[in-house]
Protein backbone atom coordinates (compact mmCIF):
# COMPACT_ATOMS: atom_id res chain seq x y z
CA UNK A 1 0.00 0.00 0.00
CA UNK A 2 1.26 3.45 -0.89
CA UNK A 3 0.13 6.45 1.08
CA UNK A 4 0.74 9.86 -0.46
CA UNK A 5 0.90 12.62 2.16
CA UNK A 6 2.04 16.14 2.74
CA UNK A 7 5.64 15.95 3.95
CA UNK A 8 6.62 16.52 7.56
CA UNK A 9 8.44 18.97 9.78
CA UNK A 10 8.26 20.16 13.41
CA UNK A 11 8.96 16.55 14.45
CA UNK A 12 5.78 15.29 12.80
CA UNK A 13 5.54 12.95 9.81
CA UNK A 14 3.06 15.27 8.09
CA UNK A 15 1.91 18.87 8.42
CA UNK A 16 -1.67 18.28 7.37
CA UNK A 17 -4.49 17.32 9.76
CA UNK A 18 -5.94 14.58 7.56
CA UNK A 19 -2.59 13.13 6.55
CA UNK A 20 -1.41 13.09 10.16
CA UNK A 21 -4.63 11.32 11.25
CA UNK A 22 -4.26 8.61 8.62
CA UNK A 23 -0.53 8.19 9.34
CA UNK A 24 -1.06 7.95 13.09
CA UNK A 25 -3.59 5.18 12.58
CA UNK A 26 -1.31 3.37 10.16
CA UNK A 27 1.57 3.54 12.63
CA UNK A 28 -0.17 2.22 15.70
CA UNK A 29 -2.17 -0.38 13.78
CA UNK A 30 1.17 -1.48 12.29
CA UNK A 31 -0.09 -1.29 8.70
CA UNK A 32 2.67 -2.17 6.22
CA UNK A 33 2.74 0.84 3.93
CA UNK A 34 5.06 3.10 2.08
CA UNK A 35 4.82 6.80 2.74
CA UNK A 36 5.37 9.07 -0.24
CA UNK A 37 5.67 12.76 0.60
CA UNK A 38 4.02 14.62 -2.28
CA UNK A 39 1.96 17.61 -3.32
CA UNK A 40 -1.74 17.60 -4.22
CA UNK A 41 -0.80 18.21 -7.87
CA UNK A 42 0.99 14.86 -8.00
CA UNK A 43 -2.10 12.89 -7.01
CA UNK A 44 -4.94 11.47 -9.06
CA UNK A 45 -7.78 12.86 -6.97
CA UNK A 46 -6.07 16.19 -6.37
CA UNK A 47 -6.30 15.79 -2.60
CA UNK A 48 -4.05 14.48 0.14
CA UNK A 49 -3.89 11.97 1.77
CA UNK A 50 -4.33 9.46 -1.02
CA UNK A 51 -4.02 5.71 -0.62
CA UNK A 52 -3.13 3.41 -3.49
CA UNK A 53 -4.05 -0.17 -2.78
CA UNK A 54 -3.62 -2.67 -5.65
CA UNK A 55 -5.39 -0.77 -8.46
CA UNK A 56 -7.69 1.36 -6.35
CA UNK A 57 -7.27 4.92 -5.18
CA UNK A 58 -8.86 6.21 -2.00
CA UNK A 59 -8.86 9.73 -0.60
CA UNK A 60 -10.07 11.31 2.68
CA UNK A 61 -8.63 10.22 6.01
CA UNK A 62 -11.77 8.51 7.31
CA UNK A 63 -12.14 6.41 4.15
CA UNK A 64 -8.47 5.45 4.22
CA UNK A 65 -8.73 4.33 7.84
CA UNK A 66 -11.78 2.33 6.77
CA UNK A 67 -9.63 0.59 4.13
CA UNK A 68 -6.94 -0.20 6.71
CA UNK A 69 -9.65 -1.73 8.89
CA UNK A 70 -11.02 -3.77 5.99
CA UNK A 71 -7.55 -5.09 5.23
CA UNK A 72 -7.39 -6.59 8.71
CA UNK A 73 -5.55 -3.82 10.56
CA UNK A 74 -8.49 -3.13 12.81
CA UNK A 75 -7.81 -1.61 16.21
CA UNK A 76 -11.51 -0.99 16.90
CA UNK A 77 -12.54 -4.62 17.35
CA UNK A 78 -12.65 -4.16 21.12
CA UNK A 79 -15.22 -1.37 20.88
CA UNK A 80 -18.86 -1.96 21.73
CA UNK A 81 -21.53 -0.78 19.28
CA UNK A 82 -22.24 2.10 21.62
CA UNK A 83 -18.65 3.22 21.64
CA UNK A 84 -18.55 2.99 17.88
CA UNK A 85 -21.57 5.27 17.61
CA UNK A 86 -19.90 7.68 20.02
CA UNK A 87 -16.73 7.60 17.91
CA UNK A 88 -18.65 8.87 14.92
CA UNK A 89 -20.39 11.57 16.95
CA UNK A 90 -17.19 12.83 18.56
CA UNK A 91 -15.35 12.86 15.22
CA UNK A 92 -18.10 15.14 13.96
CA UNK A 93 -17.70 17.25 17.07
CA UNK A 94 -13.99 17.85 16.50
CA UNK A 95 -14.46 18.36 12.77
CA UNK A 96 -17.06 21.02 13.43
CA UNK A 97 -15.51 22.83 16.38
CA UNK A 98 -11.80 22.08 16.65
CA UNK A 99 -10.69 21.80 13.05
CA UNK A 100 -11.73 25.29 11.87
CA UNK A 101 -9.99 26.88 14.87
CA UNK A 102 -6.74 24.97 14.28
CA UNK A 103 -6.77 25.84 10.59
CA UNK A 104 -7.39 29.43 11.57
CA UNK A 105 -4.44 29.49 13.97
CA UNK A 106 -2.07 27.96 11.44
CA UNK A 107 -3.15 29.68 8.25
CA UNK A 108 -5.20 32.80 8.87
CA UNK A 109 -3.45 34.27 11.90
CA UNK A 110 -1.02 36.50 10.03
CA UNK A 111 1.88 36.25 12.50
CA UNK A 112 1.77 32.45 12.47
CA UNK A 113 1.27 32.29 8.73
CA UNK A 114 4.23 34.45 7.80
CA UNK A 115 6.65 33.13 10.42
CA UNK A 116 5.68 29.48 10.75
CA UNK A 117 3.22 27.98 8.31
CA UNK A 118 4.30 29.59 5.06
CA UNK A 119 8.03 28.87 5.52
CA UNK A 120 7.29 25.26 6.47
CA UNK A 121 5.00 24.66 3.52
CA UNK A 122 7.31 26.52 1.13
CA UNK A 123 10.02 24.08 2.12
CA UNK A 124 7.70 21.16 1.42
CA UNK A 125 6.63 22.52 -1.96
CA UNK A 126 10.11 23.14 -3.39
CA UNK A 127 11.16 26.12 -5.46
CA UNK A 128 8.78 27.25 -8.13
CA UNK A 129 5.64 25.97 -6.35
CA UNK A 130 6.57 27.58 -3.04
CA UNK A 131 5.83 30.94 -4.65
CA UNK A 132 2.10 30.38 -4.98
CA UNK A 133 1.06 27.11 -3.33
CA UNK A 134 0.97 28.31 0.31
CA UNK A 135 -0.94 31.48 -0.49
CA UNK A 136 -3.40 29.48 -2.57
CA UNK A 137 -4.05 27.11 0.32
CA UNK A 138 -4.47 30.07 2.64
CA UNK A 139 -6.94 31.72 0.31
CA UNK A 140 -8.99 28.55 0.10
CA UNK A 141 -9.06 28.08 3.86
CA UNK A 142 -10.10 31.69 4.32
CA UNK A 143 -12.94 31.23 1.84
CA UNK A 144 -14.11 28.07 3.56
CA UNK A 145 -14.02 29.59 7.04
CA UNK A 146 -15.95 32.66 5.93
CA UNK A 147 -18.56 30.59 4.09
CA UNK A 148 -19.06 28.12 6.94
CA UNK A 149 -18.87 30.42 9.92
CA UNK A 150 -19.66 33.88 8.64
CA UNK A 151 -23.09 35.27 8.11
CA UNK A 152 -24.04 38.52 6.48
CA UNK A 153 -23.54 40.34 9.80
CA UNK A 154 -20.11 38.91 10.32
CA UNK A 155 -17.82 39.98 7.54
CA UNK A 156 -14.69 40.55 9.63
CA UNK A 157 -12.21 37.76 10.20
CA UNK A 158 -11.41 39.01 13.69
CA UNK A 159 -15.03 38.45 14.77
CA UNK A 160 -14.96 34.97 13.30
CA UNK A 161 -11.73 34.32 15.19
CA UNK A 162 -13.40 35.00 18.53
CA UNK A 163 -16.22 32.60 17.78
CA UNK A 164 -13.89 29.89 16.51
CA UNK A 165 -11.61 30.09 19.55
CA UNK A 166 -14.53 30.10 21.96
CA UNK A 167 -15.97 26.99 20.34
CA UNK A 168 -12.60 25.27 20.28
CA UNK A 169 -12.03 26.00 23.98
CA UNK A 170 -15.33 24.43 24.93
CA UNK A 171 -14.56 21.48 22.70
CA UNK A 172 -11.12 20.94 24.27
CA UNK A 173 -12.59 21.18 27.77
CA UNK A 174 -15.24 18.63 26.88
CA UNK A 175 -12.64 16.27 25.45
CA UNK A 176 -10.45 16.74 28.52
CA UNK A 177 -13.32 15.60 30.74
CA UNK A 178 -14.35 12.89 28.32
CA UNK A 179 -10.86 11.41 28.44
CA UNK A 180 -11.10 11.07 32.21
CA UNK A 181 -8.52 8.85 33.80
CA UNK A 182 -8.10 6.28 31.02
CA UNK A 183 -5.02 6.28 28.81
CA UNK A 184 -6.97 6.58 25.57
CA UNK A 185 -10.56 7.54 24.86
CA UNK A 186 -11.86 4.00 24.76
CA UNK A 187 -9.76 2.05 27.22
CA UNK A 188 -6.08 1.23 27.32
CA UNK A 189 -5.30 0.96 23.63
CA UNK A 190 -5.71 3.59 20.93
CA UNK A 191 -8.60 3.51 18.42
CA UNK A 192 -9.68 5.39 15.30
CA UNK A 193 -10.92 8.29 17.37
CA UNK A 194 -7.55 8.69 19.08
CA UNK A 195 -5.83 8.77 15.68
CA UNK A 196 -8.12 11.45 14.32
CA UNK A 197 -7.93 13.54 17.47
CA UNK A 198 -4.14 13.32 17.47
CA UNK A 199 -4.16 14.42 13.82
CA UNK A 200 -5.70 17.67 15.04
CA UNK A 201 -4.08 18.21 18.43
CA UNK A 202 -0.62 16.93 17.50
CA UNK A 203 -0.31 19.56 14.83
CA UNK A 204 -1.43 22.30 17.18
CA UNK A 205 0.94 21.14 19.93
CA UNK A 206 4.07 20.72 17.81
CA UNK A 207 3.81 23.81 15.62
CA UNK A 208 6.37 26.44 16.75
CA UNK A 209 3.72 29.16 16.69
CA UNK A 210 4.32 32.80 17.52
CA UNK A 211 0.69 33.65 18.29
CA UNK A 212 -0.28 30.99 20.77
CA UNK A 213 -3.79 31.71 22.08
CA UNK A 214 -5.18 28.33 21.11
CA UNK A 215 -1.96 26.43 21.77
CA UNK A 216 -1.80 27.77 25.31
CA UNK A 217 -5.20 26.37 26.03
CA UNK A 218 -4.04 22.94 24.94
CA UNK A 219 -1.03 23.29 27.24
CA UNK A 220 -3.45 24.06 30.05
CA UNK A 221 -5.41 20.86 29.40
CA UNK A 222 -3.10 18.44 31.22
CA UNK A 223 -4.81 15.24 30.26
CA UNK A 224 -5.08 16.11 26.59
CA UNK A 225 -1.45 17.15 26.54
CA UNK A 226 -0.21 13.93 28.09
CA UNK A 227 -2.53 12.06 25.71
CA UNK A 228 -0.72 13.77 22.83
CA UNK A 229 2.68 12.79 24.23
CA UNK A 230 1.47 9.20 24.60
CA UNK A 231 0.30 9.16 20.98
CA UNK A 232 3.59 10.63 19.84
CA UNK A 233 5.40 7.52 21.01
CA UNK A 234 3.64 5.58 18.23
CA UNK A 235 5.24 7.73 15.57
CA UNK A 236 8.57 5.98 15.08
CA UNK A 237 11.26 8.58 15.57
CA UNK A 238 13.71 7.14 13.05
CA UNK A 239 10.84 6.96 10.55
CA UNK A 240 9.95 10.58 10.99
CA UNK A 241 13.55 11.68 10.52
CA UNK A 242 13.97 9.56 7.42
CA UNK A 243 10.78 11.04 6.02
CA UNK A 244 12.12 14.42 6.85
CA UNK A 245 15.57 13.84 5.44
CA UNK A 246 14.56 12.19 2.19
CA UNK A 247 12.61 15.16 0.82
CA UNK A 248 15.38 17.43 2.07
CA UNK A 249 18.07 15.60 0.11
CA UNK A 250 15.82 15.64 -2.91
CA UNK A 251 15.36 19.32 -2.46
CA UNK A 252 19.03 20.26 -2.19
CA UNK A 253 19.33 20.75 -5.98
CA UNK A 254 16.32 23.03 -5.61
CA UNK A 255 18.25 25.21 -3.20
CA UNK A 256 21.26 25.30 -5.51
CA UNK A 257 18.94 26.24 -8.34
CA UNK A 258 17.54 28.96 -6.13
CA UNK A 259 20.96 30.49 -5.54
CA UNK A 260 22.09 30.20 -9.17
CA UNK A 261 18.91 31.77 -10.49
CA UNK A 262 18.79 34.64 -8.02
CA UNK A 263 22.48 35.49 -8.40
CA UNK A 264 22.10 35.28 -12.19
CA UNK A 265 19.08 37.60 -12.20
CA UNK A 266 20.85 40.10 -9.95
CA UNK A 267 23.99 40.09 -12.11
CA UNK A 268 22.01 40.53 -15.30
CA UNK A 269 20.13 43.47 -13.78
CA UNK A 270 23.37 45.15 -12.70
CA UNK A 271 25.00 44.72 -16.10
CA UNK A 272 21.91 46.07 -17.85
CA UNK A 273 21.86 49.09 -15.60
CA UNK A 274 25.56 49.78 -16.18
CA UNK A 275 25.15 49.51 -19.94
CA UNK A 276 22.09 51.72 -20.17
CA UNK A 277 23.62 54.38 -17.94
CA UNK A 278 26.61 54.38 -20.30
CA UNK A 279 29.52 52.68 -18.55
CA UNK A 280 31.12 52.02 -21.93
CA UNK A 281 30.29 55.31 -23.66
CA UNK A 282 30.03 58.24 -21.21
CA UNK A 283 33.08 60.40 -20.84
CA UNK A 284 32.86 60.32 -17.02
CA UNK A 285 33.38 56.59 -17.12
CA UNK A 286 36.94 55.52 -16.33
CA UNK A 287 36.30 52.15 -17.97
CA UNK A 288 35.20 53.80 -21.21
CA UNK A 289 38.26 56.04 -21.18
CA UNK A 290 40.58 53.07 -20.70
CA UNK A 291 38.88 51.07 -23.43
CA UNK A 292 38.74 54.10 -25.66
CA UNK A 293 35.06 53.63 -26.35
CA UNK A 294 33.85 57.09 -25.32
CA UNK A 295 31.19 58.27 -27.76
CA UNK A 296 32.61 60.59 -30.42
CA UNK A 297 30.12 63.45 -29.87
CA UNK A 298 31.20 63.50 -26.24
CA UNK A 299 34.79 63.83 -27.33
CA UNK A 300 33.98 66.65 -29.70
CA UNK A 301 32.22 68.41 -26.79
CA UNK A 302 35.44 68.16 -24.81
CA UNK A 303 37.34 69.58 -27.76
CA UNK A 304 34.90 72.47 -27.95
CA UNK A 305 35.48 73.39 -24.33
CA UNK A 306 39.20 73.21 -24.83
CA UNK B 1 -23.90 26.56 12.44
CA UNK B 2 -23.82 29.14 15.20
CA UNK B 3 -23.92 32.22 13.08
CA UNK B 4 -24.61 34.79 15.74
CA UNK B 5 -21.99 37.46 15.93
CA UNK B 6 -19.96 37.79 19.06
CA UNK B 7 -21.37 41.19 19.95
CA UNK B 8 -24.90 40.01 19.40
CA UNK B 9 -24.12 37.01 21.57
CA UNK B 10 -22.82 39.03 24.49
CA UNK B 11 -25.63 41.51 24.18
CA UNK B 12 -28.24 38.81 24.15
CA UNK B 13 -26.82 37.12 27.22
CA UNK B 14 -27.73 40.14 29.28
CA UNK B 15 -30.99 41.02 27.61
CA UNK B 16 -32.52 37.62 27.09
CA UNK B 17 -32.39 36.57 30.71
CA UNK B 18 -34.21 39.69 31.83
CA UNK B 19 -37.28 39.30 29.66
CA UNK B 20 -40.04 36.81 30.41
CA UNK B 21 -41.30 34.58 27.61
CA UNK B 22 -43.61 36.75 25.52
CA UNK B 23 -47.17 35.69 24.69
CA UNK B 24 -46.86 36.46 21.02
CA UNK B 25 -43.66 34.59 20.12
CA UNK B 26 -43.89 33.42 16.54
CA UNK B 27 -42.01 31.01 14.35
CA UNK B 28 -41.83 31.96 10.69
CA UNK B 29 -41.43 29.30 8.05
CA UNK B 30 -42.23 28.89 4.37
CA UNK B 31 -45.55 27.15 3.58
CA UNK B 32 -45.33 23.37 3.74
CA UNK B 33 -46.05 21.53 0.52
CA UNK B 34 -45.59 24.45 -1.84
CA UNK B 35 -42.30 26.22 -1.40
CA UNK B 36 -40.31 24.51 1.33
CA UNK B 37 -37.28 22.30 0.61
CA UNK B 38 -36.22 19.26 2.63
CA UNK B 39 -33.33 20.91 4.45
CA UNK B 40 -35.40 23.92 5.45
CA UNK B 41 -38.35 21.80 6.43
CA UNK B 42 -36.13 19.63 8.62
CA UNK B 43 -34.76 22.64 10.50
CA UNK B 44 -38.16 24.31 10.86
CA UNK B 45 -39.80 21.14 12.08
CA UNK B 46 -36.94 20.54 14.51
CA UNK B 47 -37.28 23.98 16.07
CA UNK B 48 -41.06 23.72 16.17
CA UNK B 49 -41.03 20.44 18.04
CA UNK B 50 -38.27 21.77 20.30
CA UNK B 51 -40.45 24.72 21.34
CA UNK B 52 -43.34 22.33 21.92
CA UNK B 53 -41.14 20.15 24.09
CA UNK B 54 -40.19 23.24 26.10
CA UNK B 55 -43.91 23.92 26.51
CA UNK B 56 -43.53 27.50 25.33
CA UNK B 57 -46.50 29.26 23.83
CA UNK B 58 -45.90 30.30 20.24
CA UNK B 59 -47.67 30.40 16.93
CA UNK B 60 -46.41 29.19 13.59
CA UNK B 61 -46.66 31.77 10.82
CA UNK B 62 -46.18 30.59 7.27
CA UNK B 63 -44.96 33.22 4.86
CA UNK B 64 -43.16 33.00 1.57
CA UNK B 65 -40.37 35.41 2.42
CA UNK B 66 -39.33 33.79 5.71
CA UNK B 67 -35.83 33.18 4.37
CA UNK B 68 -35.25 36.88 3.81
CA UNK B 69 -36.36 37.74 7.35
CA UNK B 70 -33.65 35.59 8.89
CA UNK B 71 -30.64 37.47 10.25
CA UNK B 72 -28.30 34.71 9.05
CA UNK B 73 -30.26 33.98 5.89
CA UNK B 74 -31.20 30.53 7.09
CA UNK B 75 -34.45 29.09 8.38
CA UNK B 76 -36.47 29.02 10.58
CA UNK B 77 -36.94 32.45 12.13
CA UNK B 78 -38.12 32.89 15.71
CA UNK B 79 -39.52 36.25 16.73
CA UNK B 80 -39.54 36.45 20.50
CA UNK B 81 -40.23 39.82 22.08
CA UNK B 82 -37.46 42.11 20.84
CA UNK B 83 -35.35 39.33 19.40
CA UNK B 84 -35.18 37.80 15.98
CA UNK B 85 -33.21 34.55 15.94
CA UNK B 86 -32.69 32.09 13.16
CA UNK B 87 -31.42 28.52 12.91
CA UNK B 88 -31.70 25.78 15.54
CA UNK B 89 -28.41 26.22 17.44
CA UNK B 90 -28.83 29.95 18.16
CA UNK B 91 -32.48 29.32 19.15
CA UNK B 92 -31.38 26.63 21.61
CA UNK B 93 -28.68 28.92 23.04
CA UNK B 94 -31.19 31.74 23.32
CA UNK B 95 -33.59 29.54 25.24
CA UNK B 96 -30.77 28.46 27.55
CA UNK B 97 -30.10 32.09 28.42
CA UNK B 98 -33.74 32.39 29.33
CA UNK B 99 -33.27 29.47 31.68
CA UNK B 100 -35.24 27.09 29.51
CA UNK B 101 -33.31 23.95 28.66
CA UNK B 102 -34.33 20.37 28.13
CA UNK B 103 -30.95 18.95 29.04
CA UNK B 104 -29.95 20.80 32.22
CA UNK B 105 -30.79 17.84 34.45
CA UNK B 106 -28.57 15.43 32.53
CA UNK B 107 -25.24 14.38 34.06
CA UNK B 108 -22.20 16.10 32.59
CA UNK B 109 -21.02 13.14 30.53
CA UNK B 110 -24.41 12.89 28.82
CA UNK B 111 -24.41 16.61 28.12
CA UNK B 112 -21.13 16.13 26.29
CA UNK B 113 -22.57 13.25 24.30
CA UNK B 114 -25.56 15.43 23.49
CA UNK B 115 -23.31 18.12 22.06
CA UNK B 116 -21.35 15.60 20.04
CA UNK B 117 -24.48 14.01 18.55
CA UNK B 118 -25.91 17.41 17.67
CA UNK B 119 -22.66 18.14 15.82
CA UNK B 120 -23.04 14.84 14.00
CA UNK B 121 -26.36 16.13 12.66
CA UNK B 122 -24.69 19.37 11.58
CA UNK B 123 -21.79 17.47 10.09
CA UNK B 124 -23.66 14.77 8.18
CA UNK B 125 -27.44 15.16 7.98
CA UNK B 126 -27.56 18.84 7.01
CA UNK B 127 -24.98 18.64 4.19
CA UNK B 128 -26.56 15.40 2.99
CA UNK B 129 -29.94 17.10 2.66
CA UNK B 130 -28.40 20.10 0.92
CA UNK B 131 -26.51 17.80 -1.43
CA UNK B 132 -29.67 16.02 -2.52
CA UNK B 133 -31.56 19.31 -2.88
CA UNK B 134 -29.00 21.31 -4.84
CA UNK B 135 -26.31 19.03 -6.25
CA UNK B 136 -28.38 16.09 -7.48
CA UNK B 137 -29.48 17.11 -10.99
CA UNK B 138 -32.74 15.17 -11.05
CA UNK B 139 -33.97 16.52 -7.73
CA UNK B 140 -32.81 20.00 -8.66
CA UNK B 141 -34.80 20.19 -11.90
CA UNK B 142 -37.88 18.24 -10.80
CA UNK B 143 -38.34 19.51 -7.26
CA UNK B 144 -36.02 22.24 -6.08
CA UNK B 145 -36.22 24.74 -8.93
CA UNK B 146 -39.99 24.31 -9.19
CA UNK B 147 -40.57 24.79 -5.47
CA UNK B 148 -38.01 27.40 -4.54
CA UNK B 149 -39.23 30.07 -6.92
CA UNK B 150 -42.92 29.14 -6.81
CA UNK B 151 -44.26 32.25 -5.00
CA UNK B 152 -42.60 34.65 -7.44
CA UNK B 153 -43.38 35.69 -11.06
CA UNK B 154 -41.34 34.45 -14.01
CA UNK B 155 -38.02 36.20 -14.31
CA UNK B 156 -37.61 36.59 -10.56
CA UNK B 157 -38.17 32.93 -9.71
CA UNK B 158 -35.40 31.82 -12.06
CA UNK B 159 -32.99 34.47 -10.84
CA UNK B 160 -33.57 33.73 -7.13
CA UNK B 161 -33.25 30.03 -7.69
CA UNK B 162 -30.04 30.41 -9.67
CA UNK B 163 -28.56 32.67 -7.00
CA UNK B 164 -29.47 30.27 -4.21
CA UNK B 165 -28.07 27.36 -6.17
CA UNK B 166 -24.70 29.08 -6.60
CA UNK B 167 -24.63 29.95 -2.92
CA UNK B 168 -25.44 26.41 -1.86
CA UNK B 169 -22.95 24.80 -4.23
CA UNK B 170 -20.12 26.97 -2.89
CA UNK B 171 -21.23 26.13 0.63
CA UNK B 172 -21.17 22.41 -0.11
CA UNK B 173 -17.77 22.76 -1.72
CA UNK B 174 -16.49 24.54 1.39
CA UNK B 175 -17.65 21.81 3.76
CA UNK B 176 -16.20 19.10 1.52
CA UNK B 177 -19.48 17.86 0.07
CA UNK B 178 -19.08 19.43 -3.36
CA UNK B 179 -20.51 18.00 -6.56
CA UNK B 180 -17.18 16.61 -7.70
CA UNK B 181 -16.16 15.48 -4.22
CA UNK B 182 -19.12 13.18 -3.55
CA UNK B 183 -21.77 11.24 -5.37
CA UNK B 184 -25.28 10.32 -4.28
CA UNK B 185 -24.01 6.85 -3.43
CA UNK B 186 -21.35 8.14 -1.02
CA UNK B 187 -23.87 10.54 0.49
CA UNK B 188 -26.23 7.65 1.07
CA UNK B 189 -23.45 5.65 2.68
CA UNK B 190 -22.65 8.56 4.96
CA UNK B 191 -26.33 8.92 5.87
CA UNK B 192 -26.50 5.22 6.65
CA UNK B 193 -23.51 5.47 8.96
CA UNK B 194 -25.08 8.42 10.73
CA UNK B 195 -28.43 6.62 11.14
CA UNK B 196 -26.63 3.56 12.43
CA UNK B 197 -24.99 5.62 15.15
CA UNK B 198 -28.29 7.29 16.03
CA UNK B 199 -30.14 3.97 16.10
CA UNK B 200 -27.45 2.55 18.36
CA UNK B 201 -27.68 5.52 20.70
CA UNK B 202 -31.46 5.34 20.80
CA UNK B 203 -31.63 1.54 21.26
CA UNK B 204 -35.00 0.69 22.81
CA UNK B 205 -35.42 3.84 24.83
CA UNK B 206 -38.26 6.26 24.30
CA UNK B 207 -35.90 9.21 23.83
CA UNK B 208 -32.15 9.40 23.25
CA UNK B 209 -31.36 10.15 26.89
CA UNK B 210 -34.02 8.14 28.70
CA UNK B 211 -37.59 9.09 29.46
CA UNK B 212 -37.36 12.83 28.85
CA UNK B 213 -36.91 14.54 25.49
CA UNK B 214 -33.81 16.65 24.81
CA UNK B 215 -32.66 19.04 22.10
CA UNK B 216 -31.23 16.10 20.21
CA UNK B 217 -34.62 14.38 20.03
CA UNK B 218 -36.19 17.50 18.56
CA UNK B 219 -33.52 18.01 15.91
CA UNK B 220 -33.26 14.35 14.93
CA UNK B 221 -37.05 14.16 14.63
CA UNK B 222 -37.04 17.21 12.34
CA UNK B 223 -34.51 15.66 9.98
CA UNK B 224 -35.62 12.04 9.93
CA UNK B 225 -39.33 12.81 9.74
CA UNK B 226 -38.70 15.08 6.77
CA UNK B 227 -36.53 12.50 5.03
CA UNK B 228 -39.15 9.81 5.65
CA UNK B 229 -42.15 11.77 4.45
CA UNK B 230 -40.82 13.78 1.49
CA UNK B 231 -41.23 12.27 -1.94
CA UNK B 232 -38.13 12.70 -4.07
CA UNK B 233 -37.23 11.46 -7.55
CA UNK B 234 -34.56 9.28 -6.00
CA UNK B 235 -35.97 7.63 -2.92
CA UNK B 236 -32.74 6.12 -1.63
CA UNK B 237 -32.54 8.54 1.30
CA UNK B 238 -35.96 7.59 2.66
CA UNK B 239 -35.22 3.90 2.17
CA UNK B 240 -32.00 4.26 4.14
CA UNK B 241 -33.82 5.79 7.11
CA UNK B 242 -36.64 3.27 6.83
CA UNK B 243 -34.27 0.37 7.31
CA UNK B 244 -33.79 1.45 10.94
CA UNK B 245 -36.95 0.32 12.67
CA UNK B 246 -36.37 2.00 16.02
CA UNK B 247 -35.76 5.38 14.37
CA UNK B 248 -39.01 5.10 12.41
CA UNK B 249 -41.03 4.28 15.52
CA UNK B 250 -39.21 7.07 17.39
CA UNK B 251 -40.48 9.52 14.75
CA UNK B 252 -44.01 8.12 14.99
CA UNK B 253 -43.99 8.43 18.78
CA UNK B 254 -42.90 12.05 18.74
CA UNK B 255 -45.40 12.88 16.03
CA UNK B 256 -48.20 11.35 18.10
CA UNK B 257 -47.10 13.03 21.30
CA UNK B 258 -46.44 16.56 20.05
CA UNK B 259 -48.50 16.89 16.89
CA UNK B 260 -51.40 14.72 18.03
CA UNK B 261 -54.06 17.08 16.77
CA UNK B 262 -52.57 17.25 13.30
CA UNK B 263 -52.89 13.63 12.33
Amino acid sequence: MELKCWGGDWGLPSLDIDCLSALTYAYFAKVPFEIIPSLPRNTITGTLPELKQSDFIYSRAFTIIGIFRREGYNVDYGLSEDQFANTLAYISYIEQKLRPAILYTLWLDSANYTKVTRPAFSKLCGFPYSLWYPSRIRHQIEQNVVICKGSRFLPKLSDIEKILYKEAWTCMNDLEHHLGSTLYFYGNSPTTFDAILYGHLGLLLKAPLSSTVLQNHLHACDKLKSFCLRMESFLPSEMSTSVKSSPLSEKEPFYKNDIVISVGVALAAMVCYALTSGVLTERHSKLAEKLGTVRSDDLSEIDDID
Amino acid sequence: MSNLSFMQDAFMCQMAAAEPWPEDASLFRPPEGGQILIGENALSLGVEVYLRMCECSFKVVTCTNAEFMAPSGKLPVLLCGKFVISEPTPVINFMKQKGISLSKDLPESEQRDLKAYIEMINNILIPAELFVTWAHEETLTQITSVRYGSPYPWPLNKILCWRKKQEMLTYLEAVGWGKDQRSLATVQEELKRCCQALAQKLANKKFFFGQKPTELDALVFGHLYTLLTTKLPDNRMAETVQSFQNLVSFCKNIEKQYFGHKT
